[in-house]
């Protein structure tokens, strides 16, 4: 620890509080999440586990935050990670018009070639979403948070909990609580992303699990057998029944998309996880072969952490050259009455 | 992927000379610094030799295996091949007297059942052992963080049990000569079961080598010939000399899982009378050497605390007396 001198604070996360932090020997800027261990029942928390495990084994990635280091402190758990500025949900939010296509093209790349990475590393995420994928000062996006990432087997017979992913990018299989399921979820995931970063807002906004559903089924039709194979077998589908629902075209849901988004969106948000395309594949769709090219990362917005959930102010004013100095001055007089003298 | 995983760059080792060396390097090194008070001559009498901390362990490791084995409920395979790797990666550089094996030998269970998503609670745990149950639950959360530094954070174990079910479906879809794969399973199930029990094989070799090894071994034991079969589809394109050296390192894991010897019982007990007496006290929970210590760190963080606190308020009272304008 003595090696890092503490700049601040970045947030707080599911476990731990995470600190921006200079390495004194390199000078370099790292981001510090402390996982406290006092005072934990079971020890070490498995999400840290499941982190540490998932990065260390992965070389090193442009599209996936890299773990530098863990040490102990005290009574907790260090894991060092480069720094990165900022997030795309931030980025979303704080966008004042709505990215441009080349923009969100760029974005996706990125995001692919990150999936596409963990899952040849048999990583899936679980737990996909703006927030979690960090932009870097250089305008790169990075996937982080693998605190639900599990190693997956491609024998298919392993039961994996439910209760996973933020509710607007859970996959429908989950929400009908599938105990099997694959890399497929991080694909709608990315594909529940995409809608958001072409419509500026998100495309399943549920408030609750049951309402996260018929999110869904309103856009993609009320699924059946036919539609979705396996479905019936799945654990909650006898629970509720939803009133037949036809679907609603998505160039409806997202009308801004060009013919190439719309096409590639289709193919991310599909029911049945094995008819998703695959990452790999999806970086090979024309949709980021035709014009407008992908955003070079110089020509992505690099916006500034908000602290603390307040609202961004602007610091920086805007100078306009052309207008008297005297304006942007402060006049003396008007501060006097506030400053206090000594005699 | 073993191929760039951690398991391969740190973990293997070239052979059981340089693990060895490894091992006694850390004994020595145990002795310099406890022992630095002592007569050669007494040293040999109080200290354990490298070959008795190698029969300690062995024993432990022997009582790991029966420990996963009657947990309730049961646990699958891979815990245990992890664990037990665990735990001869903890012991390839630290000594048996440094760290009490049983002590570690449950924290590597525990850590293994977490890694493994193998979801037990602490309680659910210890209720598997017999005796003070809250004492092994606290041993367990003390040396789990020292467990993960001294294995260097690379949590992922490759296990042969996985390869062992690939070359089982390959040897079904590819190879012909063998009517009933199946036949082959139970020898070579018990061929891995004891590479992975009773020897060094997982720092030394590859999961699939161990499988392979395994798959060979129990198609000699039912009399068929399977070398058609690795040279001719499974190793299709290798060269002479990959070929050659796959053969190689085959042969010699035939050999070290044949060649092992039962432990001594009478022996064990001696060495474990001796390990008592010569064990690290700074890292037995029951000592009081060890209490003292843990106090002293515990104090030290809370000390710390206090000061980072009165700085803090410090700092702001001076902070506020200055935009007040209060000399």
């Amino acid at each position: 620890m003595e090696q890092y001198t503490i700049l601040g604070r970045i947030g707080e996360g599911a476990h731990g509080i995470v600190l921006k932090a200079k390495h004194a020997e390199s000078g370099e800027v790292v981001a510090l999440k402390k996982v406290p261990l006092r005072k934990l029942d079971d020890g070490i928390p498995t999400t840290a586990l499941r982190e540490i495990k998932a990065l260390q084994e992965i070389e090193e990635n442009p599209y996936v935050v890299n773990l530098r280091e863990v040490f102990p402190h005290g009574c907790s758990l260090v894991l060092v990670f480069e720094y990165m500025l900022s997030d795309l949900s931030e980025v979303i939010k704080n966008s004042d018009h709505p990215l441009s296509e080349a923009q969100v093209k760029s974005y996706m790349l990125m995001l692919l070639k990150g999936v596409a990475f963990s899952h040849e590393n048999n990583i899936m995420h679980r737990d996909l979403k703006p927030a979690n994928l960090l932009i870097s000062s250089t305008g790169h996006l990075k996937i982080a948070d693998f605190g639900l990432a599990r190693v997956f087997q491609n024998k298919g017979d392993r039961q994996y909990s439910h209760q996973v992913a933020t509710r607007w990018y859970r996959a429908p299989e989950l929400l009908y609580g599938a105990r099997k399921y694959d890399e497929g979820v991080d694909i709608w995931a990315v594909g529940c992303i995409f809608g958001e970063l072409l419509n500026n807002s998100p495309l399943f906004p549920g408030e609750n699990d049951i309402e996260q559903l018929c999110c869904v089924l309103r856009v993609l039709g009320t699924p059946n057998e036919s539609i979705w194979p396996g479905i019936s077998e799945l654990p909650d589908y006898n629970k509720i029944t939803f009133p037949d629902n036809q679907p609603i075209p998505l160039e409806e849901i997202v009308p801004d998309a060009t013919h190439e988004a719309l096409s590639l969106l289709k193919k991310l948000l599909v029911y049945p996880t094995k008819s998703r395309i695959s990452a790999k594949d999806a970086l090979l769709h024309p949709y980021f072969f035709s014009e407008p090219l992908p955003a070079h990362h110089s020509e992505l917005p690099i916006p500034q952490r908000s602290r603390r959930g307040l609202p961004r102010r602007q610091q920086t004013h805007e100078y306009n050259i052309d207008l008297p100095l005297e304006k942007s001055l402060i006049d003396p007089d008007l501060l006097a009455p506030y400053v206090v003298k000594f005699r | 992927m073993f191929s760039t995983s951690t398991q391969r760059k740190y973990w293997t080792f070239s052979g059981e000379t340089e693990l060895a060396a490894t091992r006694s390097e850390a004994n020595s090194k145990f002795i310099q610094t406890h022992g630095s008070h002592m007569m050669e001559e007494q040293k040999l009498k109080h200290f354990l030799t490298p070959d008795e901390e190698r029969l300690i362990c062995r024993q432990i490791e022997h009582v790991l295996k029966e420990f996963c084995n009657i947990f309730q409920p049961p646990m699958p395979k891979c815990v245990l091949g992890t664990s037990i790797c665990y735990f001869k990666r903890f012991y390839a550089s630290t000594s048996a007297m440094d760290y009490y094996p049983k002590d570690i030998m449950l924290t590597c269970v525990y850590l293994a059942c977490k890694v493994e998503e193998f979801n037990v609670s602490i309680g659910q745990f210890v209720g598997n052992l017999k005796g003070d149950r809250e004492k092994f639950s606290n041993i367990i959360l003390t040396f789990e963080l020292l467990l993960m530094g001294k294995l260097h954070y690379h949590l992922t174990v490759h296990n042969p049990y996985r390869p062992l079910e690939g070359l089982l479906i390959d040897i079904k879809s590819r190879c012909k000569m063998i009517e009933d794969p199946e036949k082959l399973r139970g020898h070579a199930e018990a061929f891995v079961d004891k590479s992975v029990a009773l020897t060094d094989a997982c720092l030394i070799f590859s999961p699939s080598q161990i499988a392979l090894a395994a798959i060979l071994t129990s198609a000699a034991q039912v009399g068929k010939n399977m070398d058609s079969y690795v040279t001719g589809i499974l190793l299709q394109g290798a060269t002479k000399d990959e070929l050659e050296k796959t053969i190689y390192q085959i042969k010699r894991l035939k050999y070290m899982v044949k060649s092992q010897k039962p432990l001594e019982k009478e022996q064990v007990g001696r060495v474990q009378k001796k390990l008592l007496k010569c064990r690290n006290q700074d890292n037995n929970p029951d000592s009081e050497q060890y209490k003292r210590k843990l106090r002293e760190m515990l104090d030290d963080d809370e000390d710390q605390q206090t000061i980072k606190r009165t700085k803090i308020s410090e700092e702001e009272k001076r902070r506020d007396k200055e935009l007040l304008g209060v000399p």
